[in-house]
């Protein structure tokens, strides 16, 4: 079976993390988001996937390559041009993203899946596929059903009893909204709806396309199952997404290594005396990571691989990318650090290089040996807030 | 950077205007208030509400006349900052120490 995934987005509301990656590769717990993705096709025997890629495409695809080993053939449609050097985006939408890929050599030949490529999601797709050619649609959108007071985020989607779709209400007022079943971006589409996007257009799925097949009276249905999706738009959700993962409430998905003690799972090569510091669970730490005595962890946290901790530092449900360094004694509560940026669970974040903040946080691979006179005061000021 | 000192009873307000807190001028500007520590003025009221940026010089300033201050019982007020300082200072807690006026009270104070 053929799919799409649409991660040509540029993930503004994930910055900063999406200065460092693009935003299907934020990592959850140390993986990839767009991994999770690709290994759900797998499961479900999707074997030919196209990902629409835009922002930082390079990175994605010299770590995806042609897809060998996620077990499946692996192509990619850039929505954009590359100007000296740089790719330039031009967003088609999601429904623009399709045509282009079907302009290019006709792929799709049967039914396929849409999905976008940032959420964590366990639905049955062999299940959706079969519903869909159960029916006399050209589509079938894939809803779920939220509370009442949540619809307002959303795409409300109106349906008769048999589940044909028969209207939409982008982002209602609560006391507006028809109904709490919602479009959660996930599509099965017949090649012929393709036949009705424009070339060259920015055109998007929700928006235009779908309103456009009503308007043409080609019926399209609801698919509500029960499943777990979990959306990584913005930074707060990023930072929900790790912390469900580490507290095993996401369904089938657990974090990557040696379960050491119950809700502590540890990489390999790491330089950690157990006895000489304190954790209280779930606390993931990746490979090759150095943690310094007197150091206390409080869960969830995940600390990436290559972190270097040093002596008394406090880390309280916090999230830690790959060779980030703490310097002793420092204390982060609620943090998402890498060596760039510290950043709040609300998207506020300082940026290290340009305050020059060095001396707090830093890639654990610069030697940053020199730490001036001003540094030592401010560091020292610090430690008396935290006795405080 | 532009900085205007006025006095009233034993207290002295500080404005500091410059977009840019930074190496560039925290030097100056640390000179000069301790300058005025060291003249016998232990109440201070500072201005920084102009800067757009901080870095970790200009933050050391700020934390070298609170140590100096508080060395010698004084007492430190600063006006509200604009986004990015106070980000800065809220992400490593350092605002947990300082002592902030409201927005109103500011007005009064920069009227001397």
């Amino acid at each position: 079976m053929k799919a799409v995934i649409l991660s040509g987005g540029q993930g503004t509301r994930v910055r900063p993390l999406t200065y460092i990656v693009p935003k299907p590769m934020i990592p959850i717990v140390e993986r990839p988001l767009i991994s999770y993705i690709f290994k759900l096709l797998k499961k479900h025997n999707f074997s030919q996937v196209i990902v629409t890629v835009s922002y930082k495409a390079d990175m994605l695809e010299d770590h995806y390559q042609n897809g060998e080993e996620q077990g499946m053939q692996i192509a990619y449609s850039l929505e954009g041009s590359v100007k000296n050097g740089k790719i330039v985006s031009k967003g088609l939408g999601s429904a623009g993203g399709l045509k282009k890929v079907q302009k290019f050599a006709d792929f799709f030949t049967e039914p396929f899946l849409v999905i976008c490529g940032d959420a964590l999601i366990d639905l049955d797709l062999t299940k959706a596929m079969e519903f869909h050619k159960s029916h006399d649609g050209v589509a079938t959108v894939i809803c779920k059903e939220v509370p009442k007071e949540d619809v307002y985020k959303y795409g409300v989607v109106v349906t008769s009893e048999n589940g044909l779709i028969e209207s939409f209400q982008e982002k209602p007022k609560v006391e507006d909204a028809k109904s709490n079943i919602i479009n959660t971006g996930i599509y099965i589409f017949d090649p012929i709806v393709l036949d009705y996007i424009p070339d060259n257009k920015e055109f998007d799925i929700g928006g235009d396309l779908l309103p456009l097949l009503s308007e043409l009276n080609l019926p399209y249905y609801a698919k509500v199952p029960d499943f777990q999706w979990i959306d990584v738009g913005s930074i707060a959700d990023f930072y929900k997404a790790n912390m469900l993962l580490l507290e095993k409430k996401i369904k089938d998905i657990k974090p990557y290594g040696k379960e050491i003690q119950p809700n502590v799972w540890v990489g390999i090569n790491c330089k950690i005396d157990f006895d000489s510091i304190e954790i209280e669970g779930p606390v993931y730490i990746g490979n090759s990571v150095k943690i310094e005595d007197g150091v206390k962890i409080i869960g969830p946290t995940m600390i990436g691989s290559g972190c270097l901790i040093e002596e008394n530092v406090i880390l309280n449900q916090s999230i830690l990318f790959s060779y980030t360094k703490i310097h002793r004694g420092l204390k982060f509560s609620n943090k998402i650090i890498t060596s760039k940026y510290i950043v709040n669970p609300d998207g506020s974040f300082i940026d290290v290089d340009e305050t020059n903040m060095h001396f707090l946080v830093e890639d654990r691979r610069k030697c940053y040996c020199k730490i001036t006179p001003e540094e030592i005061e401010i560091l020292e000021i610090l430690q008396s807030i935290y006795s405080l | 950077m532009n900085i205007i000192i006025t006095y009233k009873d034993d207290t002295a307000f500080i404005k500091i205007v410059t977009e840019r807190f930074d190496h560039q001028n925290a030097k100056e500007a640390k000179d000069t208030l301790f300058n005025i520590i060291d003249n016998g003025i232990h109440k201070m009221v500072l201005n920084l509400s102009s800067m757009e940026f901080m870095d970790s010089t200009g933050l050391s300033v700020i934390v070298s006349i609170f140590k100096r201050i508080s060395s010698v019982n004084g007492e430190l007020k600063l006006c509200p900052l604009s986004k990015q300082p106070t980000e800065l200072l809220k992400i490593i807690q350092l605002n947990r120490l300082l002592t902030f006026l409201d927005q109103d009270e500011c007005i009064v104070t920069n009227k001397f």
